[in-house]
C-alpha cells in the first residue's frame, strides 16, 4: 500500500532522515519506533506531504506522490494525527470533524452526519459543542483521529496517540484502534510506549539517527542487539511475547 | 429531531463566539422574525431623515462605508486569517479606477465600480500569490509594504493619477453617475454596500468555503493533512476581500467627491480598517460594521468636542480601554455579557 525508497531528507546541511526504505501492506499495523531525534515525525511528515524529500520516492497504491501537495494526499487516502496536537482550538468538536467531512464532497448538512458518526466512534459525542481548545489532551489527540476518520481515510499514520494517557486510557486506545484495523484500515504508528505498540503492531521499523537500524517482527526487533543498545536498553520480554502471538488479521 | 435543532444551535453559538459561524439560525418565531426583519427595514430607512442635521447624516454615511471597508478585510483577516495592513491599496484602487473611468472616458461610476473590483481582485490574488508563504509578522509586513508601494505609485504616476493635486469629481448630479445632491441618497447607497458585504460574509459563513476559510486560520498544516487546498482558498479570500474593499472605495470616491492618494491610500487608513473590525470583532459577520459604528462617531466626536492633538490622545486611549475589555471585539464582548445576565436571570 505504502513504499518509501531510499527516502533521504536534509535540512540545510542536518541529514534528518537517511536512505530509509520500508513498506506498509493493506491491513497491517506498522510500528515506527526509536529514540528522539532518530527521524519518525520527518518519516511521518514525508508520507502525509509537510515535508519533501530531498531524494528517494514515496509510493502509495502504486502511484509516486512524494511531489503531491498533503491535501491531495489526504484526498488518496491518507490521514494522519499530530504529535503536538493541532485541533481547531476556536471552533467546535463537531466543526472541526465537518471540516474534513467536507473536503469528501459533502454539503455541510451532509458533512455535518458523517461528522457526528466519527465523533460516535471515538466516544466524542458528547463533546460536539463544545471548543476544541478546551479539551483535554486525551481527547484532543482523539479529535485528531476522527478528523481522519471523517475523511474516510485508509492509511492512518498516528503520532505518538498514546503519550501522556492513563493506562486504562491507553487500552482503550489499543482497542479502538484493532476494530478501526478489523473494519480495513491500515496504519502507520509512532509510539514510545513500548509495551503498547508491541502488543499492537504486525511489523516494526526502528529509526536511529535518521537511518533504518532494523525492522520485522515484535519479537525479532525486540531481541535485536543493535536496537537493545540504541534504544531499548533491555529486551521487552513480556510485550514482544504478547506482539508475536496475537494475530489482528 | 428536538437534539438535532438544538446541537445546531448550540453549534452556531460557539463558533460565532469563536469566529467560526456555521450552523442555522434557530428557525422557531418564524412570522415575528419577517416581522422584525421589516421592523428594522423600515426604521434603516426612515433613519437619516430622522437625524438633527447633515452633520449626522454625513457621519452616518461615514459609519456606513468604514463599516464596508472593515467587513471587507475581516473576510481576508478574521476568517482567513492573513491579516493585512495594506488594505488601504485597494481602497485606492477601487477609488481611482471608477473616477479615471468617469473622467476619462464617461463610464458610469456604477460600471467603474465593477472594473475596480476586477482589478483590485486581481491585486489581491497578485499579493495572495507573493505573500502566502509567509506566516504571522512577516505577512503583515509584506502587505504593509504593499500598501506603501501602491501609495507611492499613487503620488508619482502623474501621468494618470495627477499625484498629489489629486482628481475632482465633477458633480453632475443623477443616480446614474452615483452622485446625489442630497446626503440621504448616499445613506442608501451605503446601506446596498453593507448589505452586499455583509450579505457574502453571512453567506461565507454557512459554506464549505467558510469552514475552510477558519480551518486555514486555526491550523494550515492541520487544514492541509484533511484535505484542504490552503493555497487556493486563500487566494480566493485576498481577491474577494481586495474587490470589495474596492467597491467601498468608489462609493467613497463619489461621496466626499475629491480623492487623493493620501485620503485613499495611505497606512493610517489600513490601520483604521484593520482597528475597526478589531474593535468590533474579528471573524464574526456583525462585528465590523459594530466597530465602525462605535470608532467613527468617537473619533469624530473628540475632534469636535476636545479637537487636534488632545483629541487623538483620548481617542487612542479609549481604543485601548475597549480592547481590553473585550480583547475578541465588541460583538464577542457583548454575546458573552448578553449570555451572562441571561443566565443570572435564569438563576433567579
Amino acid at each position: 500500500m505504502l513504499g518509501l525508497t531510499d527516502v533521504t531528507v536534509d535540512f540545510s546541511g542536518l541529514r534528518a532522515v537517511d536512505h530509509v526504505s520500508f513498506a506498509v501492506e493493506e491491513g497491517q499495523i506498522v510500528g515506527l519506533i526509536g529514540p528522539n531525534g532518530a527521524g519518525k515525525t520527518t518519516t511521518f511528515n514525508v508520507v502525509s506531504g509537510l515535508v519533501r524529500p530531498t531524494a528517494g520516492t514515496v509510493r502509495f497504491e502504486g502511484e509516486d506522490i512524494a511531489r503531491l501537495d498533503p491535501a491531495d494526499r489526504s484526498r488518496r487516502g491518507i490521514g494522519r494525527t499530530f504529535q503536538i496536537v493541532k485541533p481547531f482550538g476556536n471552533l467546535s468538536v463537531l466543526d472541526n470533524v465537518v471540516v474534513a467531512a467536507l473536503t469528501r464532497g459533502h454539503r455541510v448538512a451532509g458533512a455535518r452526519d458523517v461528522a457526528r458518526e466519527a465523533l460516535a466512534t471515538l466516544g466524542l459525542e458528547s463533546f460536539a459543542r463544545s471548543y476544541a481548545r478546551g479539551l483535554p489532551l486525551a481527547l484532543r489527540k482523539r479529535l485528531e483521529l476522527a478528523r481522519a476518520l471523517a475523511t474516510d481515510a485508509r492509511l492512518l499514520l498516528l503520532d505518538e496517540i498514546m503519550g501522556g494517557l492513563t493506562p486504562t486510557e491507553v487500552n482503550e486506545a489499543l482497542d479502538l484502534i484493532r476494530r478501526l484495523n478489523h473494519d480495513g484500515a491500515t496504519f502507520l504508528i509512532i509510539e514510545h510506549n513500548m509495551k503498547a505498540i508491541m502488543q499492537l503492531a504486525d511489523h516494526i521499523v526502528v529509526l536511529n539517527q535518521g537511518a533504518k537500524l532494523a525492522e520485522g517482527t515484535p519479537e525479532e526487533v525486540a531481541h535485536h542487539p543493535g536496537v537493545i543498545s540504541a534504544y531499548l536498553g533491555q529486551p521487552v520480554e513480556d510485550a514482544a511475547g504478547a506482539g508475536g502471538s496475537d494475530d489482528p488479521a | 429531531m428536538a437534539t438535532d435543532k438544538q446541537s445546531s444551535a448550540a453549534v452556531t453559538a460557539t463558533a460565532a463566539a469563536g469566529g467560526g459561524s456555521q450552523g442555522e439560525p434557530s428557525r422557531r418565531p418564524r412570522i415575528p422574525r419577517i416581522v422584525g426583519l421589516l421592523a428594522a427595514l423600515a426604521a434603516l430607512l426612515v433613519f437619516p431623515w430622522m437625524l438633527p442635521s447633515g452633520y449626522w447624516v454625513d457621519l452616518a454615511v461615514q459609519v456606513l462605508i468604514w463599516g464596508a471597508l472593515a467587513s471587507a478585510w475581516n473576510i481576508a483577516a478574521g476568517y482567513a486569517g492573513g491579516l493585512s495592513l495594506g488594505h488601504a491599496a485597494f481602497l485606492g484602487v477601487g477609488a481611482y479606477t471608477s473616477t479615471l473611468l468617469f473622467l476619462e472616458l464617461g463610464i458610469s461610476p456604477w460600471l467603474g465600480m465593477l472594473a475596480g473590483a476586477a482589478f483590485a481582485g486581481l491585486l489581491g490574488l497578485l499579493l495572495g500569490a507573493l505573500t502566502f508563504r509567509l506566516r504571522g509578522p512577516f505577512f503583515v509586513l509584506a502587505t504593509l509594504a504593499f500598501g506603501v508601494v501602491v501609495n507611492i505609485l499613487a503620488v508619482n504616476l502623474r501621468g494618470i493619477t495627477r499625484g498629489a493635486a489629486g482628481l475632482v469629481v465633477p458633480f453632475d448630479g443623477g443616480w446614474e453617475n452615483m452622485l446625489f445632491a442630497s446626503l440621504e441618497a448616499y445613506w442608501y447607497v451605503g446601506l446596498a454596500l453593507v448589505a452586499l458585504v455583509v450579505g457574502t460574509t453571512l453567506w461565507i459563513e454557512r459554506s464549505r468555503f467558510g469552514y475552510y476559510l477558519v480551518a486555514i486560520r486555526e491550523d494550515e498544516d492541520a487544514a492541509r493533512s484533511i484535505g484542504v487546498r490552503v493555497v487556493r482558498w486563500k487566494l480566493v479570500a485576498a481577491s474577494l476581500s481586495a474587490a470589495l474593499t474596492a467597491l467601498a472605495g468608489t462609493v467613497y470616491a463619489q461621496f466626499v467627491q475629491y480623492i487623493d492618494p493620501s485620503s485613499t491610500t495611505r497606512f493610517e487608513l489600513s490601520v483604521q480598517i484593520a482597528l475597526i473590525a478589531i474593535v468590533g470583532g474579528m471573524g464574526t459577520a456583525w462585528g465590523p460594521l459594530l466597530g465602525a459604528i462605535i470608532v467613527i462617531p468617537l473619533g469624530e466626536i473628540l475632534r469636535a468636542e476636545v479637537g487636534g492633538g488632545p483629541a487623538l490622545m483620548v481617542y487612542g486611549f479609549l481604543l485601548v480601554v475597549i480592547v481590553l475589555a473585550a480583547p475578541r471585539g465588541a460583538l464577542p464582548g457583548l454575546r458573552a455579557l448578553l449570555r451572562w445576565i441571561g443566565r443570572r436571570g435564569a438563576g433567579g
